[in-house]
């Protein structure tokens, strides 16, 4: 990291708008995983509608992370969405039901319909969960590109055990974040549940993240060179571990709020880590490292860049406006009336 | 019943002029198309001679050996609604090299179902605007069940348009730049394609069902009793309704 030029600045907002959609989507992904382990009709539709205003706003953030990475790094889009088509299309599909299970869901009283829809947006929200993390773990690991910068691998060649692992590790993550979200939108006997489920959660995304890191020291070195040769961004890794230790810790007094931004802190940092160790590569080449898709091989024109950095400066502000502004709207419990979901 | 009722009126008026304004919304369109895609523009009306007077079909079919247009045609009125003057040349197929030009038929049948769509759903708001006007809106029974049917034509008029859009830009992918078979992705194989086409096929035909069984579900059930009596702040307090 010498000099901050636009590539660079792309590459960071890119990162920024992906740890938004994980900060966001990542507890009603959370709340979907959960969504089964109640059986109770009515708690159900308090899961449902504690996300309810907010889901598809926090999607707009995928969106948007999808766009510029199209818009700032047009090689790099292409060469993972065509490489990940497959992968991508589920990830599309668990999408597609979830949302449209939300929706449907409570129009009808009958068991099997609610059931029905019940299991899709479970389903959905792990599926999702689990593929954007098998994404982000391929991208660490480093995926087979040809000279041309072509994806040279195949889907099954996908799932490999270390992405598996962070796919895993994103479900068990999203399932904290979620609990968590619940326990402060909640009260009654499913603010107990929910509460006993965000300790086992914890404990569940505790495992998944010490095996990550034990993994990925072990098998993906290069994830931790840049680490090794600047040993001060060694504080992230302990920013990082220390917000994790902090969940617990706010958890148990009561203080549900901090507990929930210790674990936006905790995915910030694990983008920061991930992003750090990425740096200047987008897409890392495994095995042929020199066909690696970088900041600037990847890049649109300088111009280009410059354009969408004065529409990001514009745009960014309002996007935190009005969801700053739909969060303080439905701020507190989950209040049902008859056009709830 | 008088719920319904009052609905359809509101339905219609919005109907009538949501009609004229996708009319204007067309005309300005299809000038733009003129200006910036002429092959598509052509390939719309099968207009494969470039010449002043050009006709507008009002229906028909191309045929495409004889290279000419069968059917209703008015002259000059292709040259008025582009360049406003019935005598204002506009550009044919014959301008476009021909490894250049879209496919005619097809783009002439979706094009002109679009348009056909579009007027029949003008004249069934107009219909239902006058005899709503008169009263007499109950009385005629076929028009209503007709109105139960159009809820379909901007769906079907919108799915041809977007095929006529596509279609009419072939063989390009963008007009001029960069031709659909050189933009595909090296990597994606033909059946992996035709994998997710059959799933979204299927995703849609299984939505589609779903959305007309709750639409009938919540037809049948009208609206819940409390939705009749207005409420929230811009409602006039109750005492205020009683007296009206």
């Amino acid at each position: 990291m010498n000099h901050l030029d636009l590539n660079t600045v792309w590459f960071v907002l890119v990162g920024v708008l992906f740890t938004g959609y994980a900060m966001l989507d990542g507890f009603d992904l959370g709340i979907g995983a959960l969504h089964l382990f109640t059986r109770k009709d009515e708690e159900r539709r308090i899961m449902l509608n504690s996300i309810g205003p907010v889901w598809d706003g926090n999607e707009v953030w995928l969106v948007t992370g999808g766009g510029a990475l199209f818009a700032a790094f047009p090689n790099v889009y292409a060469t993972v969405f065509s490489g990940f088509y497959l992968a991508f299309v589920l990830l599309l599909f668990a999408l597609i039901f979830r949302a449209v299970a939300i929706e449907f869901r409570s129009k009808q009283p009958m068991f099997w319909w609610r059931q029905m829809w019940d299991i899709g947006f479970a389903t959905g929200s792990i599926v999702s969960a689990l593929l954007i993390g098998v994404a982000l773990g391929n991208i660490a690991e480093g995926i087979p590109i040809d000279a041309n910068g072509e994806f040279a691998g195949s889907f099954l060649g996908l799932l490999k055990p270390y992405p598996l692992l962070i796919g895993i590790t994103t479900v068990a993550l999203f399932m904290m974040h979620g609990a968590i979200y619940g326990v402060m939108k909640t009260e009654g006997s499913l603010h107990d549940k929910l509460r006993g489920w965000a300790m086992n959660s914890i404990i569940f995304f505790v495992i998944c993240a010490a095996t990550t890191t034990m993994v990925t020291l072990l098998y993906v070195p290069h994830m931790a060179e840049q680490i090794k040769s600047h040993p001060w961004l060694f504080s992230i890794a302990l920013a990082n571990m220390l917000s994790i230790a902090n969940i617990p810790r706010e958890f148990h007094r009561g203080n549900d709020w901090l507990a929930f931004l210790s674990s936006c802190a905790t995915m910030a940092t694990l983008m920061m880590l991930f992003g750090i160790d990425q740096y200047p590569n987008l897409v890392f080449s495994q095995p042929n490292p020199e066909n690696s898709l970088n900041i600037y091989n990847a890049a649109s024109s300088q111009k280009t860049l410059g354009i969408m950095l004065i529409i990001a400066c514009i745009g960014v502000p309002i996007v935190l406006a009005y969801t700053a502004c739909i969060y303080w709207i439905f701020r507190g419990k989950v209040k049902m009336d008859r056009t709830s979901y | 019943m008088d719920f319904a009722r009052r609905s359809l009126r509101i339905g219609l008026v919005v109907a009538l002029i949501a009609c004229v304004l996708q009319a204007i919304s067309g005309d300005i369109s299809a000038r733009g198309v003129a200006k910036h895609q002429p092959a598509k523009l052509a390939a719309f009306e099968g207009l494969y001679n470039t010449e002043s007077n050009a006709p507008l079909a009002i229906a028909g079919y191309v045929n495409e050996p004889d290279q000419k247009v069968v059917g209703l045609e008015v002259p000059g009125l292709l040259s008025f609604l582009v360049y406003h003057n019935p005598h204002a040349t506009v550009e044919g197929l014959d301008d476009i090299p021909p490894q250049d030009r879209p496919p005619v038929e097809s783009c002439f049948l979706f094009f002109h179902g679009m348009v056909a769509i579009g007027f029949t759903l003008l004249f069934i708001a107009i219909f239902g605007c006058f005899f709503a006007w008169r009263n007499k809106l109950v009385e005629n029974r076929w028009l209503l069940w007709i109105m139960v049917f159009s809820v379909l034509g901007p769906e079907i008029a919108n799915q041809l348009g977007w095929f006529a859009a596509e279609v009419g830009r072939q063989p390009w992918i963008v007009y001029g730049l960069l031709r659909t078979p050189d933009a595909l992705s090296k990597v994606v194989e033909a059946n992996t394609v035709l994998t997710s086409l059959i799933l979204f096929t299927f995703i849609y035909f299984l939505l589609f069902a779903v959305f007309i069984y709750l639409l009938n579900h919540k037809i049948q059930h009208g609206p819940h009793p409390d939705d009749l009596v207005p409420h929230g702040k811009l409602a006039l307090p109750k005492n205020l309704i009683h007296h009206q």
